[in-house]
This record gives structure tokens, C-alpha cells and sequence, in this order.
């Protein structure tokens, strides 16, 4: 069936607001269309989620151990075997086998509304089910999804809103959402256009690199970024209820605005197959979304047109959508401190081990899990994965009072002239001679820990220019109609996560550019064009995952050094299009290169032997040279995707 | 009463002499256009062997025939090769129409009268542009050479106005058939085309548009279905000059926003299984000057589907109901062709695509009107490949009329039949009612909205953004 047209003849049951929907109610045309696909990654290299239990690089290993603080000597370092030793001094093998980053069955619904000469509708439904075909680890986590042995991952569980969702308009269970991406209204009349309601906003010239298109977040829940590069962000764009109105000032010069209720980008939850976030973590995305639920992103932008050239200028306030992590206190009672150790010290009263942001889990049923961090080689792994500084977080502990006073009176530390207690994984303290790995080797002696991670959504101001320029030359040479396109933003006193999770954020401004050179051009006379697109994007202070720079690139021994912060971080998209005649087949191929050490290599087909159906295939592949490259905690994901469509 | 010594070899031998010579109007008794300026009569221009097929097969075909495989060589040499393959080979049908001598029904009112207002004043200027010879303006409106003398004016007056209305609003509906006779693939298209210049709709009001004399024309091309093409929109911005490709803006749903595209790749279709490219639209497709080397090749009868194609008593103004042939019996539309007395055939290359597929194109002008009633383009290898078959009708059927606002009927295109001979591959237009999502169709000769309306609603980039899902 192709379509289905409703006439809804006065729609009198709305006569009590009859005086605002009378203009709208005499007939509408709805018209239906939609798709029902499946869409299977599976997944061609052997590695697992490192972020996840199951992939931790950790499994049935020695871990590190030694002696407490009292006996450093040599002992940090020494290799316990893992037999017969207690559970929670050896990491317990929980290691999983996944054949599938992604099998789902997606089915989305538009409805089309023709309501007058001014007014137009659009509705869409978008169903998502992913049955739990996943090989997970059994867990237990305290925090906030209150995961527990044998639970599992909840695929679309990010908490923003009160009512468990992640996203305005979506109700969604472990296996499966529904949403509303698309509700709204448009009016236009003569130059002028606003649309109302549930909607995406897309600007800038761009693609993939997000310079101008800092309107909406992005929803990682199914695919993370890896779906067909040539979608962009179609699936990802996530929307939120807003109004946006533009008006055509001349044949030069429109203007555009936008005021749209603040939604978060959705992040990959908690054990779910594609997840960004160190299992171990609890975040609370509810208590940070909370905050800031009721603000409302603003923008503004001023294209013009001068024949071969365009440019635009465009100004932003509004909460930036991608999160920034803080350790948050883990409120632990039951631990091994109870309200506070006893011995050498008594800690201030009012203080207590609760203030601080870890958890010994399983403490209160009489062992020391293996789920969390167990080793301080484990901390110094997860927090390079992480991109942050294992030492600086360990260090900063120390500004919680409880914890100054167990390193300085429990375990004897001293701080440096800067004051700190350690200053690297394993190097010596100036003054006591202790190393991060030391300290840690003492934290673990009770078990593997979890934690707690707070989530801001912080304020700025993003500034931006743009343009694009047609160079027109000798007809069909390689630079006729070449098309270069640029743009540029600017965001004062932007905010970072700390390389210490502290709420101490890094502030900083950021400079972010991109050039972008486009190309169609015919190579023979039997194929249509090949449509080329080279890009360079250039950003001042952080990755392309949003990642402040001098937090990338520590080791499971190592902290970071810094050093990826000079000169920014660079990334080069190449990407081509080659359709076949008639268009009925077409090759892809897409290619990321961020500098620092990363390469996304994604070759596709798309073959559409019908109108109602589309058979797509591309391979995601994926190499990271280490922890400072984008694609650290991705390169274990290698796979195939087929996507089968049926549309009507 | 007509003068049988104007034989069929008579008419064979002046058409065959005009086209040698180059430089001759239309019309083998007396010239054509001054004829259709005094009486919109063609019938004293022509022999009676030339106005009717009767007269013109001795008797052998006559009004209301189907022409089919049976019967087609007895009207072979009135057919172009593609639809002549069609009928003999692929089981297509045409119905013989009664020949339109009253050229007032081969335009639409408006168009024919500034084409004869303006009759005579055309010309063009050192870069090849039309403009009003004793002025050095923009051209007027009307077709500039209503009585071509030559390749290029012929297809100037193709190219100036495409649809011989300062505004309209086509809804297209377009399947494809594949060589096996199954329906591949099926779109909902808007096309939405308003000139800047050569405005014809007010008789004394401004012939270009205020703020875009340096125009042609501004159009959109919206898919509206089904749904993985739906919001994809083009909008096309000419210049005035035709040596310059378009402006070119797109909206992809993908990318949701609209993104500046280069033009020159005018020669692939715009979605998977259309045979339909760019360059084709209108026979003129592509801004007159990038192409070159026109000329004539041939000036015959001819049979062109020119009248009674409007089906405004079907649903949705459908013609659903006369298909037939093709593998599966569903392929191509049951049409009326008429007895064109005089089609001068033209053609040109694409000079300023040095790698376009295409070799040549070659048009089959109707003097009457000077529309396309036929059309073939050919391979790099001088292969013919695909024919843009048009047909062209008054929106009359009965006492069913889609007039305008001053009661005169409308008329436009009907149908398209688009075929790649190579692969067997057809995709029919129809040009419908309105979309499937309620988008009507019409002109500004006979629509409640204005054309600055129909401008803001379509024709903008901000409207190209507004209209993708």
C-alpha cells in the first residue's frame, strides 16, 4: 500500500477551542508514509566493549597487589597469582562474546498534514526494538539504574525526565522506545515561516563536523555515530519542543531564529552493547537534566547571498547539550569505614567516608566485589579510556576532608610545595616517595569499587561565521564547480569536564573551523558523477567527542601528559559517492582521520531494486592507536551492518 | 475548398528545400504566423494532403484509428524512431485525433497573445541572449520567435518559457517500469516553476518581475512520495543569461537543512529508477548557450499528441485507465495523436558538457505552437537512448473545463513518456490534480494564491527547507 489519504471533515470534537482551531478544522489531508526495517550489526572483530564488565581488558588476572603503605618497598608492583585467593583480590573472569553491535527492527510512521493555505503539519512515529540478544555480564552495581545481579541492561534507560525518559515524547522499556521526534505546525505566510513544536534544527554547511550545528544534541542509544555515513545524523538529531520562525528580508538576505526547550544529547546507557561510559559509573543524568530542565536554547543567524558567494553569521545561547562528568559523593555507610576508621586518627566530626565518591560494592555482603575497579592498574586503564587523569583523580580526593585526613594521618602522605599527594602512577612523591599505584593498592584492599558521576549542562555563547563559494573553470576540469565551504566558531569561557572529575571545570575558549571542498565530477560517459567531499575540521581545546585535550592519552601506567593539547585536535573526513545508472545501485565510501591516532574506515553499498524496497550493507571499520585518539573506546567495534527496508 | 495540386511530393520536396535552406518560416500555401495573427487559422497555410491524415495516407488511416502494430508502417515515416519501436515492437496504441487547425487551442490565452504582440521584435545580443532587437531589453514574453528561422530560435522559444505560464505548479505523478513490465518504482513530485522575466499573465502590468531582471526563472522541484525520497527538494534559480548554469539549492532529508550544490551534473536521474535527468525538462532543460551546434535536420508531417490528453472527469485527472502494452500489458498510456502538418526537427550538443553521456539531442518542433512533440536524446556512440515524449493538450474535456480566471480554458502538458530504448526502462509522468499530499496544481492564470505567494510557498530557499521532512 503506498498511501493513505484521511479526509477528517470538521473536526466539530475540538469545538471548545473552536475559535483557535476553526480556521484549521474545515478538512485536512493527512497523508501517511513509513518504513519498517531491520537493521543488524554484526560484529567482525573479537574484542569486546571495554567500557563494559564483560570487555574489561582485566579478566581472571593477577591483579596488581602488595602491601599497604606501610610496607611500599618494592611490593606495589608484585604479581599475586589469582587461584585460590578470596574473591576481590582477584578479578573474577566475567568476560562475554557478542556476535551483534546492533539488531533491531526500527519502524517509523509520518503523517503529512495539509491544513490550509498557511498551515501544514508533520508527525513523526519512530518504534525502535531491540531484543536482548546481547551476551552480558551479570553485574552488580549500586547506583543509579539500581542494576543487581542478573538484571539486564536497560538499552534505552537514561533517566532525564521524571518520568524515566530520556527524550520529550518517547516511552521506552529495556528492549524497546517509541517516540515522537517530529510533531509540529507550520505557518507561512509571504516571506515569513515559524514552525511549532517537537522538532529538529540543523544549521550549517558542514557534515559530520559540527561547527554551525550546535542547535540539538545527539541521541547515541541505538548505533552510537556509526550508521550510513551518508545519513549524517539523521537518526541521531535529537528534538525537543521549540519554535523556530525565519523571514526572507530580500533576494539577498534572510534571517532565521529559534527558541527551543533545553534537551540533552542521550549517551549510550550503562551496559548497553555500544556504551561510551566505564560500567562501573553510575551517572546521574536526572539530577543534572533537573537543573536545567526549564531553560530554553536561543539562536540567530543572518544568511546572505552574493551571487557565487554566501555567506552567514550566526550567534548562540544555550546549554550545551553534551554532558560534562564530576565526581559526585557515593554516600556509602556500609563500607569498610563505616562513619570513619578507627585507630590512628579520628576524622572530623561530620565527616565520613559517604562524602567521598566511591563504593566498595558488595562490602555489606561480606566480600569485596570484582565488578568495579579492582586494581590500580584497572584505575589508570579505565581513566585513560576515559580520557582523564588517573592521578589527578586520585589526588583530588584529597579536597574532601575526610580523605585529606586518611592519606595525611591514615597513610602518612604529605603534600607537595603544589599540594599533592601523588603526582603519578608510578613514579615516587618528592617527599614520600609513593607513586598513584601505591595509594590506590591501599583503596583496593577491601575490593573493587564503583562510583558516582554528577552531570552538568553548563551555559555558553557559541559565535559563528560561515561561507561557501563556487569556483566556476575550464567546463568539466577538476575544478569547475569545485564548491568550498567554511565555517567558524568561536565559544568564550567554554566548559570542559576536569581531568580530576572534579567540579573544578576546565574554562576555556574554543576556536572550532572547518573547510570543506566538494566535488561532483563525471569520470566517464556510462556513470553519473562521483560526488567527492574533502573536509578538515580544526578545534582549539578539545576532541571531536568533546573531550578537553589534556586529558587524552594516559595509559593503564600512566597518566597523561598533556602534550595532544598543543595544537588542538585536527580531523579529516574524505568520503565519496558513486552512483551506478539509473541510481539503482551506489558505492560509498567514508573515511575519518583524526590526527591524534585514529581511522574510521566505512566502505557501503546501497542497492534499491524497487521503490518499496532498499538493501543497504556497509562495514564499520575502526583502528585507534591509543587512548588519545576519538576512537579508543570504539575500535573493539568493528562490524558489518545490513540494513533491509521496506517502505510504503 | 483545397488545391489538390499541392501533393504529398510537393510538400516533401518545399519541406526538404526550407530545411537546405535554413532560413524559411513555416507554412507551404503562405506563411504560418502571420496567418495564426489574422485568423489562429492554419488551414489556408496548408495543402489538404497536410491538415489531415485522411488525406495524407489516401485514405488508409483515418481520424479515430488506433494506430497499433498491425497498421504502424502505414504512418512509420509520421512517427519518431522510439515511438515507432513502441508501437511495432512493444505492443504501445495510439488513437488518431482529429488535426487542430484553431491554434488558439494549442495555447494557453495569455501566452498566445504577447506571443503575437510581440511578434517580430526579438533578436539577440553579442553573447547570444534574447532581447528586444530595437531596445537591447530582457525579452517581453511570448515566445521571441514565433516563426523560428532557425535551431537556436526554436529552441530559445523552448527555453525562455518553459511552461508558457508565468507560474505554475505541476503535480507529478511518475512510475517507472521496468523492462520485464513491473512497476519499480513510484514518485510524488511538485514541480514549481515561475519566471522573472517575459511576464504574459497581465497584459499591462510589468514584464519582469521587480528585483530579478537579472533572472529567468526561479523552480523547485519537491518529491513528496514516498517516503524515503519525501522533503527532498531542488530549487533551481536561472540567471537571465544563458551562457550561466543555475543556482542550485537542495534539501536532503538526511542532512535536514538545505545545502548549495554545483549544477553541471544535468545528466543522471534526480532519484533511483527515473530515467527522467535535468536536462531533459521542457526539451531545454539546461541553460540554452551551454549547449551548441543547433541546427535543423529535417522539417516533415509528423503525428504529435497535441489535444484531448486532459482526463479532468478521472480521479485525480488519472490516466490510469488506458494503459496497455509493455511485457505486462500496463506500460504506456492509450493517446491521442494528431496529424502534425509541419514539424521542424532540430538538434544540438552539449558543447559546454564535455563528459555528458549525451551525444546529441534531437527535438521534433511543432510549427503550430513550437512545443516539443518529441524528443530523442543519443548515446556518445550516435545510439539513440531515451525519448522525452510529451503530450500537450487543453484542459477541455466536453463541457469539462479547468479554465482560468477569465473563463479561457487552461492548457499544459498531459503526460510523459520517457523511454531508455537500451535497457527497456520507462518512466510515465502524469500530470495530476495534486499530490497525494493535497498539494493542488495550477496556474497563476487560475489559483486563489498569488504568484508572490506561490514564491514564498516554493520558491525560496527558505522554502525549500520549510517543505523537507
Amino acid at each position: 500500500m503506498s498511501k493513505t489519504t484521511i479526509k477528517l471533515a470538521a473536526i466539530a470534537a475540538l469545538s471548545g477551542c473552536a475559535a483557535v482551531f476553526a480556521p484549521l478544522a474545515s478538512a485536512l489531508d493527512v497523508t501517511m508514509s513509513g518504513f519498517i526495517r531491520q537493521e543488524m550489526a554484526y560484529k567482525i572483530s573479537n574484542e569486546e566493549n571495554p567500557a563494559n564488565r564483560g570487555g574489561f581488558k582485566h579478566q581472571e588476572a593477577p591483579l596488581l597487589d602488595g602491601p599497604f603503605i606501610a610496607g611500599l618497598t618494592g611490593g606495589a608492583l608484585t604479581e599475586v597469582a589469582c587461584g585460590g585467593l578470596s574473591v576481590g583480590t582477584c578479578q573474577e573472569d566475567k568476560s562475554t562474546d557478542n556476535d551483534w553491535n546492533v539488531f533491531a527492527t526500527k519502524a517509523e510512521l509520518d503523517f503529512n498534514i495539509q491544513i490550509n493555505q498557511n498551515w501544514t503539519g508533520f508527525v513523526k512515529l519512530r518504534g525502535y526494538y531491540q531484543p536482548d540478544v546481547f551476551d552480558e555480564a551479570d553485574v552488580y552495581y549500586p547506583g543509579e539504574d539500581n542494576a543487581d545481579f542478573g538484571d539486564d541492561t536497560d538499552h534505552f534507560g537514561v533517566k532525564n525526565f521524571a518520568n524515566g525518559e530520556a527524550t520529550y515524547l518517547s516511552y521506552s522499556n529495556e528492549d524497546y522506545m517509541i517516540d515522537i521526534p517530529a510533531l509540529y505546525l507550520d505557518y507561512q505566510k509571504g516571506a515569513f515561516w515559524m514552525r511549532i513544536g517537537q522538532q529538529q534544527i540543523a544549521w550549517g554547511e558542514a557534515l559530520f563536523f559540527r561547527v554551525a550545528d550546535v542547535a540539538n544534541g545527539l541521541d547515541l542509544r541505538r548505533h552510537l555515530f556509526f550508521d550510513l555515513g551518508a545519513e549524517e545524523y539523521a537518526d541521531e538529531r535529537v528534538a525537543s519542543p521549540g519554535v523556530r520562525a525565519s523571514y526572507v528580508l530580500s533576494d539577498t538576505w534572510q534571517i532565521e531564529g529559534f527558541a527551543q526547550m533545553f534537551q540533552p544529547s542521550v549517551l549510550p546507557p550503562r551496559g548497553s552493547p555500544m556504551s561510551l561510559v566505564y560500567q562501573p559509573f553510575g551517572i546521574s543524568y536526572h539530577d543534572g537534566f533537573q537543573k536545567v530542565k526549564d531553560q530554553v536554547n536561543v539562536g540567530v543567524r543572518l544568511q546572505g547571498n552574493f551571487g557565487d558567494l554566501e555567506v552567514q553569521a550566526f550567534a548562540v545561547s544555550r546549554h550545551n547539550p553534551d554532558p560534562i562528568f564530576s565526581l559526585e559523593a557515593g554516600g556509602q555507610t556500609n563500607g569498610p569505614f563505616g562513619t570513619g576508621p578507627a585507630g590512628p586518627y579520628v576524622p572530623t566530626p561530620g565527616t565520613s567516608f559517604a562524602d567521598q565518591p566511591f563504593i566498595y560494592d558488595q562490602f555489606n555482603n561480606g566480600f569485596g566485589g570484582t565488578d568495579g575497579t579492582n586494581s590500580p592498574n584497572m584505575w589508570y586503564w579505565a581513566a585513560g579510556l576515559a580520557g582523564v587523569d588517573g592521578t589527578a583523580v586520585l589526588d583530588n580526593l584529597a579536597a574532601i576532608t575526610w580523605v585529606d585526613e586518611a592519606f595525611r594521618f591514615g597513610f602518612g602522605l604529605v603534600p607537595d610545595a603544589n599540594g599533592d599527594f601523588v603526582t603519578s602512577a608510578l613514579g615516587p612523591h618528592s617527599i614520600t616517595g609513593v607513586s598513584g599505584y601505591d595509594v590506590l593498592d591501599a583503596f583496593f584492599a577491601f575490593g573493587g569499587i564503583s562510583g558516582n558521576l554528577g552531570v552538568t549542562y553548563a551555559a555558553e555563547d557559541v559565535f559563528g561565521i560561515g561561507f561557501n563559494y563556487i569556483n566556476y573553470s575550464t567546463p568539466d576540469s577538476f575544478f569547475d564547480q569545485l564548491v568550498m565551504r567554511f565555517e567558524a566558531s568561536y565559544t568564550p569561557d567554554k566548559k570542559f569536564t576536569a581531568n580530576d572529575l572534579s567540579s573544578n571545570f576546565i574554562v576555556e575558549d574554543e576556536y572550532v573551523f572547518s573547510f570543506v571542498f566538494e566535488k561532483y565530477h563525471r569520470f566517464s560517459q556510462s556513470f553519473p558523477a562521483t560526488f567527492f567531499i574533502l573536509e578538515w575540521m580544526h578545534k582549539s581545546e578539545s576532541d571531536l567527542l568533546g573531550r578537553h585535550l589534556s586529558g587524552l592519552g594516559g595509559t593503564e601506567y600512566k597518566s597523561p601528559t598533556g602534550g595532544e593539547e598543543d595544537g588542538g585536535w585536527d580531523g579529516i573526513v574524505f568520503a565519496f559517492q558513486q552512483p551506478f545508472p539509473n541510481l539503482v545501485w551506489r558505492a560509498d565510501l567514508s573515511v575519518l582521520w583524526d590526527l591524534n591516532g585514529g581511522l574510521f574506515i566505512q566502505p557501503a553499498v546501497r542497492y534499491k531494486p524497487s521503490g518499496n524496497w532498499t538493501v543497504e550493507a556497509f562495514a564499520n571499520l575502526i583502528d585507534s592507536k591509543d587512548n588519545a585518539s576519538i576512537f579508543a573506546t570504539t575500535d573493539w567495534s568493528d562490524d558489518l551492518t545490513v540494513r533491509l527496508t521496506y517502505q510504503f | 475548398m483545397h488545391i489538390k495540386k499541392y501533393d504529398h511530393d510537393f510538400s516533401r520536396r518545399l519541406f526538404m528545400e526550407k530545411t537546405a535552406k535554413g532560413t524559411v518560416g513555416a507554412g507551404v500555401l503562405t506563411s504560418l504566423w502571420p496567418l495564426i495573427g489574422e485568423t489562429a487559422d492554419i488551414t489556408k497555410a496548408y495543402p489538404e494532403e497536410l491538415l489531415s491524415i485522411d488525406a495524407y495516407t489516401k485514405g488508409k488511416v483515418s481520424t479515430g484509428d488506433i494506430i497499433d502494430a498491425g497498421n504502424v508502417e502505414l504512418v512509420k515515416d509520421l512517427l519518431d524512431p522510439i515511438l515507432y519501436t513502441q508501437i511495432s515492437q512493444m505492443g504501445r496504441k495510439i488513437r488518431i485525433a482529429p488535426t487542430t487547425t484553431d491554434v488558439t487551442k494549442l495555447f494557453p490565452k495569455d501566452f498566445l497573445d504577447a506571443s503575437l504582440k510581440n511578434a517580430g521584435k526579438a533578436g539577440f545580443d553579442a553573447d547570444g541572449n534574447v532581447i528586444v532587437k530595437d531596445t537591447g531589453e530582457k525579452w517581453i514574453g511570448g515566445m521571441p520567435f514565433p516563426d523560428p528561422k532557425s535551431a537556436y530560435e526554436g529552441y530559445s522559444n523552448l527555453t525562455l518559457s518553459w511552461g508558457r505560464h508565468d507560474t505554475s505548479i505541476f503535480a507529478v505523478d511518475s512510475k517507472s517500469i521496468d523492462a520485464q513490465g513491473n512497476m519499480a518504482y513510484e514518485y510524488d513530485l511538485l514541480w514549481v516553476e515561475q519566471n522573472t522575466q517575459g511576464l504574459v499573465s497581465d497584459p499591462n502590468g510589468l514584464t519582469a518581475k521587480p528585483g530579478s531582471e537579472h533572472l529567468l526563472r526561479n523552480q523547485t522541484a519537491l518529491f513528496t512520495y514516498p517516503n524515503d525520497v519525501k522533503g527532498t527538494a531542488f530549487l533551481s534559480i536561472w540567471d537571465y543569461d544563458q551562457r550561466k548554469f543555475p543556482d542550485l539549492y537542495g534539501y536532503l532529508p538526511a542532512f535536514k537543512r538545505v545545502r548549495r550544490f554545483p549544477t553541471n551534473q544535468r545528466f543522471e536521474p534526480l532519484v533511483p529508477g527515473m530515467t527522467f535527468f535535468l536536462s531533459d525538462a521542457w526539451g531545454a532543460g539546461d541553460p540554452a548557450l551551454t549547449w551548441g551546434n543547433y541546427k535543423e535536420v529535417g522539417r516533415q508531417p509528423m503525428l504529435g499528441s497535441q489535444s484531448g490528453t486532459w482526463y479532468g472527469d478521472q480521479e485525480a485527472w488519472s490516466k490510469d485507465g488506458t494503459l496497455h502494452g509493455g511485457p505486462q500489458d500496463n506500460s504506456f498510456f492509450l493517446m491521442d495523436f494528431e496529424f502534425c502538418p509541419e514539424v521542424a526537427i532540430y538538434e544540438a550538443e552539449p558543447t559546454g558538457y564535455p563528459r555528458a553521456p549525451i551525444g546529441k539531442k534531437r527535438a521534433y518542433i511543432d510549427v503550430r505552437n513550437n512545443v516539443y512533440i518529441g524528443y530523442i536524446t543519443y548515446d556518445r556512440r550516435g545510439e539513440m537512448w531515451r525519448s522525452f515524449e510529451v503530450g500537450f493538450s487543453q484542459q477541455k474535456k466536453g463541457d469539462l473545463v479547468n479554465a482560468d480566471n477569465r473563463g479561457n480554458p487552461e492548457w499544459s502538458w498531459s503526460y510523459v513518456h520517457s523511454m531508455d530504448i537500451q535497457t527497456g526502462f520507462l518512466t510515465r509522468f502524469t500530470h495530476g490534480e495534486k499530490t497525494r499530499s493535497g498539494i493542488m496544481a495550477g496556474f497563476d492564470t487560475n489559483s486563489s494564491e498569488s504568484p508572490e505567494d506561490v514564491y514564498n510557498k516554493y520558491l525560496t530557499v527558505q522554502a525549500v527547507r520549510r517543505l523537507g521532512t
